[in-house]
């Protein structure tokens, strides 16, 4: 019983500045309304290329070693390419994914 | 980030399904004389290096020319696609070959072979030139062998010189010699973590067979490989003194084997598996490369066995009981 009132007692401050600071909030909303909208927007556009980039970057970093072995698989028997390129390709769906997220996003 | 043994080890998978196959091997065993062995190998990539080896009246002398040449062709073949650092550790492994070739040659000349004979036992692989092999195995003693090696011999040709110079005179004494130079230079020559344990997984093995080969003598540490893993010095003797245990479970089994020969063909069966589990553990290093080599020499030995074998009429147990030992 003891410590559950030491516990409620802890996060009491971090209530009452959350109480404050949404009818502070609730005062300038009409002021701060424009701010907020472009922020959203900003932070929208950060994570369209994010999704991009980062898919990008993953699909680099698995075709690397994928093509080199590809290469050197499709210099020894040329007749592997088909089956060489299915498996370079493979990676691609990680910047298709990060497409997604990008027009979801945008 | 971009890591050269990508390109190299996906020619080298590549490389490793042209070898013959064991349904291959096992069919070659089969047949019923040396014409129809011939024939079997003819089906098999082996084809395009036999050449004078299935005309009428060949001997076994061309179906060696004929193994080696496809040996040779391949170790080529490996030596061209590797540049840089690659180069550097494929290079390590081939001195194996030299390692071969000069123990040959110094088994050759002091026994007091022919030239002929020599060179027929040699393999031209490795990074000594195949003309200052032959030139070597012209010599008449050691002394003059070590120095012959020593002008144009890469790094064992100047160990043998050392060894020589320093008072080895029996083959155990330069063997060995010959051993610890090489082992020397190849941990020094490659990096990776998976050869490199290879490779000591090799030396405790080698200096298992060494103290096996001691039994009876005084046992000297003189003889004894550095660089293992399980086997020290101290267990070394005490395996050349007749004692059979050892740290290593895996192990176990060479020092038990009843003769040295079984001995070899168990280290054989267990450096094999060493090198299979390093070309699978290291997928982006030199151990692909390594596990193809030994593939390939053992594909060569086994086909020279099964070529002997159907040419003087062996019946298929003896030869089974070979190929075990192979």
């Amino acid at each position: 019983m003891k410590n559950t009132a030491f516990n409620a007692a802890k996060y009491l401050p971090a209530l009452a500045l959350m109480t404050f600071a949404t009818s502070a909030f609730a005062q300038d909303a009409a002021t701060t309304a424009a701010t907020t909208d472009s922020t959203t927007a900003g932070l929208k556009a950060i994570g369209a290329g994010l999704a991009l980039g980062l898919g990008a970057v993953g699909t680099g970093l698995a075709q690397g070693p994928i093509g080199a072995a590809a290469a050197g698989v499709v210099a020894e028997r040329p007749e592997k390419f088909g089956q060489m390129a299915i498996w370079f390709f493979i990676p691609e769906t990680l910047v298709i994914f990060g497409f997604v997220g990008f027009f979801l996003l945008k | 980030m971009n890591n050269p043994y990508g390109y190299i080890n996906g020619r080298v998978r590549m490389m490793r399904t042209a070898l013959v196959e064991s349904r291959s091997m096992d069919e070659a065993a089969g047949t019923v004389n040396y014409q129809e062995f011939l024939r079997q190998i003819s089906e098999t990539p082996l084809r395009e290096d036999l050449g004078d080896a299935t005309a009428q009246g060949a001997g076994l002398g061309q179906l060696d020319e004929a193994l080696s040449r496809n040996s040779l062709k391949a170790i080529q073949q490996l030596r061209s696609i590797a540049t840089g650092q690659p180069a550097q550790e494929i290079e390590a492994l081939l001195l194996r070959y030299d390692l071969q070739n000069v123990k040959t040659l110094v088994r050759g000349v002091q026994n007091g072979r022919s030239a002929d004979d020599i060179v027929a036992g040699l393999l031209p692989a490795g990074t000594i030139p195949w003309s200052v092999l032959q030139g070597a195995a012209q010599s008449a003693d050691v002394p003059s062998l070590a120095q012959t090696l020593s002008v144009a011999g890469g790094k064992l040709g100047s160990i043998l010189r050392a060894a020589v110079s320093g008072g080895a005179s029996t083959l155990l004494d330069l063997e060995v010699a010959l051993d610890q130079g090489y082992y020397r230079a190849v941990l020094a020559g490659v990096r990776g973590t998976n050869v490199r344990r290879y490779f000591t997984r090799e030396i405790d093995v080698r200096n298992i067979l060494i103290a096996r080969q001691l039994r009876g003598g005084a046992p000297n540490a003189r003889y004894f490989i550095p660089g293992g893993r399980d086997v020290t010095e101290a267990d070394f003797l005490r395996i050349a003194g007749g004692d059979n245990s050892v740290s290593a479970p895996d192990l176990q089994a060479v020092t038990e084997a009843p003769d040295l020969g079984s001995a070899e063909a168990v280290a054989r069966r267990l450096l094999d598996e060493a090198s299979r589990n390093v070309a699978m553990a290291d997928a982006l290093g030199p151990g692909v490369a390594l596990d193809f080599l030994r593939r390939k020499e053992q594909e060569i030995a086994r086909l020279r066995l099964i070529g002997r074998a159907k040419f003087y009429g062996l019946s298929k147990d003896e030869l089974q009981k070979e190929l075990e030992g192979a």
